[in-house]
């Protein structure tokens, strides 16, 4: 491993953008000194609790709060019926003719999860409205439930909502058709099962929410650690018709999110209500046991693939027909992860003539699903890096050479593919190659059968997973139902001391804008990213924005703080040749000094800056100061793709699996900062091993869901080696393709190719994630009792 | 997190603290407390009354004169791994580098990881292995000695405080081990064996897949008898796997009955067999 962070096709760049820069925001985490909503507390704060369904599905036939709205201290506690004017929470992304069933704010009579809300006390401690809560009386008359989505779909499965004819809440079914034409004459086809296991999203910190109702101006104040600061404001302003405009979002330092902060749940809208309610300031901080229970799940989604390929290998047809649990109600993403975020890319990045894909999304008795990170595109890259395997496997060709005899060309993109994808562009033979290379593939080949005569099971497996990222336009997103905006917004400001300010629509829960953001304006603007601070979070400080959610916050947050900074740089020039007399191209520039005729007359940077803010010596039509907002609308989408490799042994004795390399190799196009690019591979990998390995939140029998999440410490995961390939996107001014999801997307397919690869000789064809060493062992053992490899 | 209210209390004497609880029957008392505050915090216990022991003077590690070690029940975990030595307490070093992690093991006591033997747990199954007593000091009777292994499966009926286990000094030409398979995510046992093996006696407890820490004498024995016979793997095996078949496991999600089951012979056969091949060749 080399130690510079400047390896392959990454350079170290002359400029800012590029620069493997520490982040300049972690001094202040490191110390603790930053401040996340639980943090604020206000003068007059009260505290929520809430008291949440212990079924799955109940009638509730009493609620008693009597006891508990006695106690000296609590302010209210509430119930159902005090809601029953508040519209249920609409979904923000509703596929069209989907049947939306938004959560209510408080459970109407029923409950549909576990963790669903039923009454919350509010109190002027946190202690207190705990221990009213306790006091609280509700009885339910449990209902039939059903949690797997499958089971749902049956005829006589308990139905969620009674004016629904089933539990079948959306159907999306994109591709070009013919597969059963082209499939029934193809010389090879194979048929079988595949499932993303529910997982938990994690972040360090909870969700916090602090509503401050102003009774004298009528204005409120939203503190909460969210990813959208100002859709929630929309969101919230919709939902309870409070003027948009006396509304402010405040998301301080925000603890990570992983896709699970950026909805509209039901806590935020009971404490802006409440707070309305008493005029007081009302905060609730999220419990782990809650966060399990009532923040929303990730994946979720079984496949049944049938795939025809010719006699060299090569994609005939593909036909996968899936069904994704969306939970009790559809939350804010719901219908739109589990179908558009997979359908389109169920494809990956080969060529398949015949592609026809059928995803369902049903209700259950479960937490509502929604984004994580990936958010569709680890179900679909999952689908098809399996079945290309799978594929190999059964003609017996290596993983890698399947690949290429299906790959897109480079000269084939740009493309869209049949089931809509926009593939902007990509060297797929190349990025394999690398990997390739630098996993030792080859030799990693040749240990494995010298091994394996003494027992040892070593495999290794590929990912070439492809997605797309940072979302817009508009109104691609108004095609498939998803109401929300396309662009992101940046103002920057430069000051009368030559410093700058970058005020994003986005909003960083861990990704490090404050650094590269900073360097993106620095490298317009000519000045050192230190200083320039970036403002984010703050619906009052900040133009309109979206937020931070697809990998988006490069490709289309920085795209825009790229353009409104080359336009501050434009009139920085024209100020400059108006302040010495001269035409702009015969001024020229070293560092802060602007210079004409070799340095005879000159003018600072910061001097230029101070009379563009004191307008005493402007040409009246420049206007004053330096300060542009942009609002960056892409015209498409990017397309990130990479090749990771995955090395594991497997003990024949014990079923336990050891992931001794994993190799990644990411094109996420011009890489803005190898560091923080580093750190993205780093954590999406964690998340997609954890997938792939140890994490499962599918719900006990009981329906509530495990409290012990098998998330990956440092010591579960390997030493990374991660590089870069860099194949530039057109379709934004950095050339950049986001990178936040990437090895959530590529690990699980990688390291399950992995295993399989040590086990097919032994029979065994698929395993389930996560890769216990139990479910392992079993596998082995039911591959031998059946009579091993055919 | 937070509890239901409780008083509290921190006593200066054992017989101070035990008087607490006869007052209250329902206190709990406070030693680490990794087990009691989070069922405290998660409000799955509501104890009137904590009853703190960190002043009752039970914090010292004697050696008595035949090298045995008394433990206070408030010694921490960490405490005691660094305060013996490596020779003589192989098993108690062993333990404690894989007992949950540093910060469970600078706060949580060995005794109250006894008194609590969760069925996952490490330290229980280390000290049925020492032969282990306890002293407790009971409501009526007084203070009074009995076995670890007596003590989990009859405990006293009356109120008592433990103040202290016991230790005997190990055999000097015994091997002492615990191995432990992990669960991946949590750091309890799926699997896990303490054993004391010298060429005339075998002590093996296991945790980790059993309803409750135990000893497992039909394999202690059979183990007896293969010492200084020519190791024999498939009789090794054997007896482990008659020795497993009448115990009754649990299981969970991650690693089902059957599969711990499954794992602890393949530990056992490991570590047995090694520690025949040492008492062969010593």
């Amino acid at each position: 491993m080399s130690k510079t962070l400047y390896q392959g096709e990454v350079k170290e760049p002359d400029g800012w953008v590029g620069k493997a820069l520490p982040r300049m925001e972690d001094s202040k985490l490191l110390q603790g000194q930053g401040q996340y909503v639980d943090d604020i507390t206000l003068p007059g704060q009260l505290h929520a609790v809430f008291l949440r369904s212990p079924h799955p599905h109940a009638d509730i036939t009493s609620i008693d709060v009597s006891v508990a709205e006695s106690m000296e201290g609590v302010m209210a506690c509430l119930t159902g019926d005090d809601f029953s004017n508040t519209s249920p929470i609409k979904p923000n992304w509703v596929l069209p003719r989907a049947i939306a069933k938004g959560r209510p704010p408080i459970a109407q009579g029923r409950v549909r999860y576990v963790g669903e809300p039923v009454v919350v006390v509010i109190a002027k401690s946190e202690a207190l409205a705990r221990d009213a809560a306790d006091l609280v009386k509700v009885d339910y008359a449990p209902l039939p439930f059903v949690l797997d989505q499958d089971e749902a779909l049956e005829a006589n499965a308990p139905r969620l909502h009674e004016d629904m004819a089933s539990n079948e809440a959306a159907l999306f079914a994109p591709g070009n058709g013919g597969f059963d034409d082209a499939a029934g004459q193809a010389p090879h086809r194979f048929q079988f099962s595949l499932r993303n296991q529910r997982l938990i999203p994690f972040p360090i910190e909870g969700r916090c929410v602090n509503a401050d109702y102003e009774v004298s101006t009528g204005r409120m104040t939203l503190y909460i650690g969210h990813q959208l600061p100002h859709m929630i404001r929309r969101m919230m302003s919709e939902a309870i018709d409070f003027p948009e405009n006396k509304l402010r979002v405040v998301s301080p330092d925000v603890g990570g999110g992983f896709g699970a902060k950026m909805h509209f749940y039901q806590e935020e809208l009971i404490a802006a209500i409440a707070s309305i309610k008493l005029g007081r300031p009302v905060k609730w901080t999220e419990r782990r046991d809650e966060h399990v229970a009532a923040t929303t799940h990730g994946r979720d989604h079984t496949m049944d693939v049938d795939v025809a390929v010719d006699e060299d290998g090569k994609f005939i047809a593909l036909r996968v027909d899936s069904r994704a649990n969306i939970g009790a109600y559809m939350s804010s993403m719901g219908s739109g992860i589990p179908t558009v975020n997979v359908g389109l890319f169920v494809m990956g990045v080969y060529a398949i003539p015949h592609v026809e894909a059928r995803i369902r999304c049903v209700y259950t008795n479960t937490t509502p699903v929604d984004a994580y990170r990936g958010a569709g595109r680890p179900e679909a890259s999952y689908v098809i890096e399996r079945t290309i395997d799978r594929i190999g496997h059964e003609l017996g060709l290596d993983p890698a050479e399947i690949r290429r005899r299906n790959f897109l060309k480079d000269d084939e993109l740009p493309r869209r593919q049949p089931t809509g994808a926009m593939l902007d562009t990509g060297r797929y033979h190349h990025t394999l190659a690398e990997v390739v290379a630098q996993s030792d593939y080859e030799a990693f080949r040749l240990k494995q059968s010298d091994t394996r005569a003494s027992g040892r099971l070593l495999g290794q497996g590929i990912s070439n997973y492809t997605e797309t990222c940072g979302i817009g336009p508009g109104q691609i997103q108004a095609y498939v139902g998803f109401d929300r905006g396309g662009y992101e917004s940046a103002r920057v400001r430069m000051l009368s001391d030559g410093r700058a300010v970058v005020y994003s629509g986005s909003h960083s829960h861990g990704q490090g804008h404050v650094t590269t953001y900073a360097q993106i304006a620095a490298d317009e603007l000519g000045v050192s990213p230190d200083l320039i601070e970036v403002i984010q979070g703050d619906t009052d400080a900040v133009p309109q924005g979206i937020g931070t959610f697809n990998s988006r916050s490069v490709v289309v947050g920085g795209s825009a703080v790229k353009v409104a900074s080359s336009r501050i740089a434009e009139r920085i020039n024209v100020l400059a040749a108006h302040l010495l007399q001269a035409k702009q191209d015969e001024v020229s520039r070293n560092g802060d000094v602007f210079s004409v005729n070799d340095g005879e007359k000159s003018v600072t940077l910061r001097e230029i800056c101070k009379v563009a803010w004191n307008g005493h010596n402007v040409p009246f039509d420049f206007g004053i100061g330096l300060e542009e907002t942009e609002f960056y609308h892409p015209k498409s989408m990017s397309a990130p793709y990479g090749a990771h490799v995955a090395q594991v042994e497997i003990d024949p004795r014990t079923g336990e699996l050891s992931l001794d390399r994993y190799v990644a190799v990411d094109d996420c196009g011009r890489v803005i900062n190898p560091l923080l690019a580093r750190g993205q591979v780093h954590g999406g990998l964690a998340q997609g091993i954890g997938q792939a390995l140890y994490e499962d939140g599918t719900p006990l029998e009981n329906g509530s869901t495990p409290l012990e999440p098998s998330i990956p410490r440092f010591d579960m995961v390997p030493k990374y080696e991660s590089s870069h390939t860099v194949t530039e996107s057109w379709t934004n001014p950095l050339g950049a393709k986001g990178l936040g999801e990437a090895g959530t997307i590529a690990a699980p397919s990688a390291i399950v190719n992995a295993a399989i690869d040590a086990l097919w000789h032994l029979g065994v064809r698929e395993l389930e994630m996560p890769l216990t060493p139990a479910r392992i062992l079993a596998a082995i053992e039911q591959a031998q009792s059946s009579g091993g490899a055919k | 997190m937070i509890p239901a209210p409780f008083n509290y209390e921190r006593p200066n004497s054992p017989e101070a603290a035990l008087a607490l609880l006869t007052a209250t029957p329902d206190a709990a008392f406070l030693a680490g407390g990794h087990s009691l505050l989070t069922r405290l915090k998660r409000r799955e216990e509501r104890p009137p009354l904590v009853i703190d022991l960190s002043g009752t003077g039970l914090d010292k590690i004697q050696t008595t004169d035949d090298g045995g070690l008394i433990v206070g029940a408030m010694v921490s975990q960490a405490e005691l791994v660094n305060a013996v030595s490596e020779a003589d307490w192989t098993l108690l070093k062993n333990t404690g580098f894989s007992a949950g992690d540093p910060m469970i093991r600078h706060r949580g006591t060995i005794v109250g990881a006894m008194c609590e033997a969760d069925p996952r747990g490490d330290w229980a199954a280390t000290a049925l292995a020492l032969d282990a007593s306890v002293e407790l000091l009971l409501v009526n009777s007084g203070r009074h000695s009995i076995t670890y292994a007596d003590y989990l499966t009859a405990p006293p009926s009356e109120a008592h405080l433990v103040l202290s286990t016991s230790l005997p000094a190990q055999p000097k030409n015994a091997v002492q081990s615990y191995s432990k398979v992990k669960h991946i995510a949590v750091g309890w046992a799926v699997a896990s064996a303490a054993i004391v093996m010298s060429p005339d006696h075998v002590r093996i407890a296991l945790s980790g897949a059993l309803d409750a820490p135990q000893r497992v004498p039909t394999l202690e024995q059979a183990v007896v008898d293969m010492v200084s016979k020519t190791p024999d793997a498939q009789a090794v095996k054997a007896v482990i796997s008659e020795a497993l078949s009448g115990l009754h496991w649990q299981g969970d999600r991650y690693a089902p009955a059957d599969y711990r089951a499954h794992r602890m012979a393949v530990l056992l056969e490991d570590v047995i067999s090694d520690h025949l091949k040492l008492l062969t060749f010593s």
